[in-house]
């Protein structure tokens, strides 16, 4: 199993390699967000065991930004930090778990251990669906009525996070918050530019991503328009 | 009144959470070390070696210990300080800390034998302090540079990162201009260190990028 540590304190970062590796994990270590970025985007890896503080960009930035790219590895987050509020924001960027420093070795496999079963099975649906579209996370394909459609990166992230979360409504902001990036941050007239782009796209299936008043959008299966 | 109580709360509040992060990190490689150790029978060799590995966060942990109780008393920035420190022996032995790590230069020898105010062994736990700490936040591959430019009256100690310098927030207390009780606990101590001196730990700006002067008084 393959894993990365992010881990910006040399000594943690080598106990974690040496022990880990003890263990039979191959692992990857590095010390900073970007790296962390840069290698996890490579892939390949079945989990990333991510520090929160880190020099550059925070744990939590990191997490959230892989996610916007399509980053399904398990991630857990490793801090100092044990407020509620940070767990919370943790969970939120689309971490699979968090343990606190200091932290007994045994309580971190075991945690590797849940989070990679449920990686295991969220890679067994790499594809997503929704009536006739299909997005392939792997491969980023995809198609409607098994015709291939060409999609910008932008307009492949916002159809993926509505399908991840197809039957709900999705505010604005939790859009923005998850398709874009920090730097990046959409004002909402732009969301739903983005939105009308991508119906365009689907064609006559466009009309499964429905506006939900007062709240955002929320893709549903129905009838595709004729 | 109750406003005034509520920002001592808050501010305890935030140096409690600064100095727990700061103790949580080593106490995790102490921790971890001796379980992982404890697994499986191992070579008494290989316990040696782990015992070796401990030695250093341990050190840590007592330096913080030091630094709390330095900083747990009123700061004492009246009169001269009547020690004095060599200033290129401090830098040596920081120097010999790095000398496997590429990305460090330190010019111990440049400024020749300089005396400083203050107390060496403090003083090199303050200058260490900042050097680390410009370390662990330059930015991609920058090399650190330390080196010292002498006057009459005054040492100074000019550490650069270049080319690509440090991230934005690494010296955010500085730019500020005021210690916080969030600040990070190390930047913290070395200023309280190097302000009892007489000096100062300051932001500078050169070549495009950030740069950090700490300015000490020369003795005699």
């Amino acid at each position: 199993m393959r894993l990365l540590v992010v881990e910006d304190e040399a000594v943690t970062r080598g106990f974690l390699e040496r022990s880990l590796r003890e263990e039979l994990f191959h692992v990857e270590a590095v010390g900073d967000g970007e790296s962390a970025e840069s290698h996890a985007l490579a892939g390949g890896f079945d989990a990333i065991v991510l520090d929160v503080m880190l020099p550059d960009h925070d744990g939590f930035t990191v997490c959230r930004r892989l996610r916007t790219r399509g980053v399904d590895t398990p991630i857990l987050l490793l801090t100092g930090r044990h407020g509620v509020a940070d767990r919370i924001r943790g969970l939120d960027v689309g971490a699979d778990d968090y343990l606190g420093k200091p932290f007994a070795f045994e309580e971190l496999l075991a945690r590797l251990r849940a989070i990679t079963r449920r990686g295991r099975s969220r890679q067994l649906s790499a594809v997503l669906s929704c009536g006739p579209i299909e997005l392939d996370q792997q491969t980023r394909d995809v198609t409607v009525d098994k015709a291939p459609v060409v999609l910008s990166d932008t307009e492949f992230r916002l159809l993926r996070y509505l399908l991840l979360r197809a039957g709900k409504p999705l505010s604005r902001e939790d859009l923005a918050q998850h398709v874009w990036d920090d730097d990046d941050s959409p004002e909402s007239n732009v969301i739903d530019v983005y939105i009308s782009y991508l119906r365009k796209r689907l064609g006559r299936c466009g009309s499964l991503i429905r506006t939900v008043r007062g709240v955002g959008y929320t893709i549903a299966a129905g009838e595709c328009a004729t | 009144m109750s406003d005034a109580r509520d920002t001592a709360g808050s501010d305890i509040d935030l140096f409690a959470a600064a100095v727990a992060h700061e103790i949580r990190t080593p106490l995790t490689a102490v921790a971890g070390e001796i379980e992982v150790a404890l697994r499986r029978d191992r070579s008494a060799a290989e316990y040696r070696e782990v015992l070796r590995r401990i030695a250093a966060p341990v050190s840590e942990l007592v330096a913080i210990s030091g630094d709390l109780s330095l900083l747990s008393r009123p700061s004492r920035r009246s009169g001269r300080p009547a020690a004095a420190a060599r200033l290129d022996l401090i830098l040596a032995r920081i120097a010999s800390r790095h000398h496997e790590n590429d990305a460090v230069r330190i010019d111990a020898d440049a400024a020749g034998l300089v005396r400083v105010a203050g107390d060496e062994p403090r003083l090199g736990r303050a200058i260490t302090l900042v050097v680390d700490h410009a370390i662990r936040h330059r930015r991609g591959h920058a090399t650190v540079s330390v080196r010292v430019v002498t006057t009459p009256a005054e040492a100074r100690i000019v550490i650069h990162a270049h080319p690509s310098g440090f991230w934005p927030h690494a010296w955010e207390s500085l730019r500020r201009g005021t210690s916080g009780p969030g600040d990070p606990l190390r930047l913290r101590t070395a200023r309280r260190i190097v302000e009892e001196t007489g000096g100062a730990v300051v932001l500078g700006t050169g070549s495009g990028a950030d740069v950090v002067h700490v300015e000490l008084r020369r003795d005699g």
